[in-house]
């Protein structure tokens, strides 16, 4: 049986880092598409309905924690998986992501993590080898 | 005797009447100058100066107390602390006080900055406060070298913080007490704004670090295309520069974390030994690089337990990280994680450098490195075990070691956790 491409969403105001996300995960094999703050994140993830969405917090017009509250209003938006990728370290940031369902370690600080491992932790959670 | 010699001696002998009339009227005139602070002081007048003012009126009053204030000034990490005191105090008031000068005037100026119109709860605070001074100068003492530091809070009817931060020098067996009268408010909104400050200038530097990691990656991977081998060599030394830099940007974040006292404890469900596994695989490859041995000691049981990953992740990243460092080729470390009740015990040994013994009282100050490490490490900053330790404090709990040159260093760090079976 064949798996269906898995589509990813990453929201990310930089775009450096949008871009080397995008083509390594595309690289990999998944179906990626981007959005450059909050507020068209949110509604990219409610128009496409990926299977995961990566979310940076800090960016302009809507903040990722902003998003993720409003995005788990939705029916679906309430249980798609979303890791946090950030490189905000506030005990703050942390209890709020929790909140919204995003456990500790779907919290990654992006410095400490290598794209590789990024990519598996990605795979891990979609369950896919 | 000759006419020459005569007028000589005469003349030294004024110079002597000169310089004796001299010295007492300037000690006089020293006297009376020390009285009229000491009166100003035990009036529980708190004069508008700055806090500066007060140190060169210091200087000038009294060369025993001049010299002594030379010394904390050039003296590292007290020097830094009056500095930082007298900076942060600008516009709100300071005042050095020495112990030596007896207890009166310290429990006029008590009461008079805690407006704590209880008498016995006032008496009952003050020697709290003394008490905490006679243990640190015994303590002092017994260390024979070295500069405590202690500081209380206690909040004004005013309103307005006071920060009493007791100094003992034992050098010249003297003690000082700072007093800082802050305005709450003033004091909590500028705390406020420094940690926004920070928080954004970290998540600011962050970005493009993450950028070149990330890219240098991917460049290192080949997917960019292949590379020659001077062309791998030059990337895997930008990437080990980067690595560095990273390090120090968080060094530095949770250094000026600790310093504005945000360091906040956010407990999570969590297996300590899990957390170790993590630091241990980040490290494989300079243990592999050292050809170091590395043996992982863990309890049986592997509880549940509730703690600051984060927190922890920074104690095993420093302690397995020095020992990672300052092990040469072929050595071994060892890492012993225990449960008791209500606890974790881990102890991280190595086969290193060791600390030197009159250099141990000095291992958690900051930026502090022994002269060993120094030579056998000169990139390294010295803030590792000052974070640890300032992280296992506002954790509750305790962190020793044992060290010999050229043998090994152990860290017993003893935290205190919640949940678990043992």
């Amino acid at each position: 049986m064949e798996e269906a491409v898995k589509k990813i969403l990453i929201v990310e105001d930089e775009t450096l880092l949008r871009e080397i996300f995008k083509t390594q995960l595309a690289r990999e094999g998944f179906s990626v598409f981007t959005a450059a703050d909050g507020a068209a994140g949110l509604a990219e993830a409610l128009a496409r309905q990926p299977d995961l969405i990566l979310l940076d917090l800090l960016m302009p017009k809507m903040d990722g924690i902003t998003m993720l509250k409003a995005l788990r209003q939705d029916q679906w938006g309430a249980r798609v998986p979303v890791m946090v990728l950030t490189n905000l370290s506030d005990a703050a940031a942390v209890a709020a992501a929790k909140e919204s369902g995003v456990a500790y370690q779907d919290y990654l600080m992006k410095l400490d993590w290598k794209l590789e491992d990024i990519v598996k932790k990605i795979k891990d959670k979609l369950s896919l080898k | 005797m000759n006419t020459k010699a005569k007028v000589q001696l005469t003349a030294a002998f004024s110079i002597l009447l000169a310089i004796g009339i001299g010295a007492m009227l300037f000690f006089a005139a020293r006297q009376q100058k020390e009285a009229s602070v000491k009166r100003s002081i035990t009036d529980g007048v708190i004069r508008e100066v700055s806090a500066l003012n007060v140190i060169t009126y210091n200087f000038l009053l009294d060369p025993t107390v001049a010299e002594r204030t030379r010394w904390i000034l050039k003296h590292e990490s007290i020097g830094a602390f009056l500095r930082s005191a007298v900076f942060n105090a600008s516009s709100e008031q300071i005042v050095l006080y020495d112990l030596k000068e007896g207890h009166q005037g310290l429990k006029a100026i008590f009461t008079q900055l805690t407006g704590e119109p209880d008498l016995a709860r006032r008496n009952q605070l003050l020697g709290q406060l003394l008490a905490e001074t006679r243990t640190m100068v015994a303590d002092a003492f017994r260390l024979a070298k070295g500069v405590e530091r202690e500081e209380a809070a206690i909040l004004h009817r005013s309103g307005a913080l006071i920060i009493i931060a007791l100094i003992v020098i034992t050098g010249s067996m003297m003690g000082f007490a700072v007093f800082l009268l802050m305005n709450l408010a003033k004091w909590q909104e500028a705390k406020r704004a420094r940690n926004e400050f920070i928080a954004l200038a970290t998540h600011r530097i962050r970005t493009p670090l993450s950028a070149a990691k990330w890219y240098t990656e991917v460049l290192l991977a080949g997917d960019a295309g292949p590379l020659r081998r001077a062309q791998r060599d030059y990337l895997e030394k930008i990437e080990y520069s980067n690595e560095r830099l990273i390090a120090l940007v968080n060094d530095l974040l949770i250094t000026a974390r600790i310093e504005i006292s945000t360091l906040i404890m956010q407990s999570e469900p969590l297996q300590v030994q899990e957390i170790a596994s993590q630091v241990i695989h980040a490290l494989t490859l300079a243990i592999k690089e050292k050809k170091l041995k590395i043996e992982e000691r863990y309890s049986r049981a592997a509880p549940m337990v509730e703690f600051d990953p984060e927190f922890l992740r920074i104690i095993f990243h420093h302690l397995l990280g020095n020992a990672v460092k300052y092990t040469p080729p072929g050595g071994k470390i060892t890492l012993a994680i225990s449960f008791k009740k209500g606890a974790v015990v881990i102890a991280v040994s190595d086969t290193g450098l060791g600390i030197p013994q009159d250099q141990q009282a000095r291992v958690f100050t900051k930026l502090f490195r022994a002269d060993n490490v120094r030579k056998a490490d000169p990139d390294g900053v010295g803030l590792g075990l000052y974070i640890v330790k300032a992280i296992v404090d506002r954790a509750g709990g305790s962190i020793r070691f044992e060290s010999k040159e050229r043998e090994g260093t152990t860290f017993y760090v003893t935290l205190p956790v919640a949940g678990g079976q043992y």
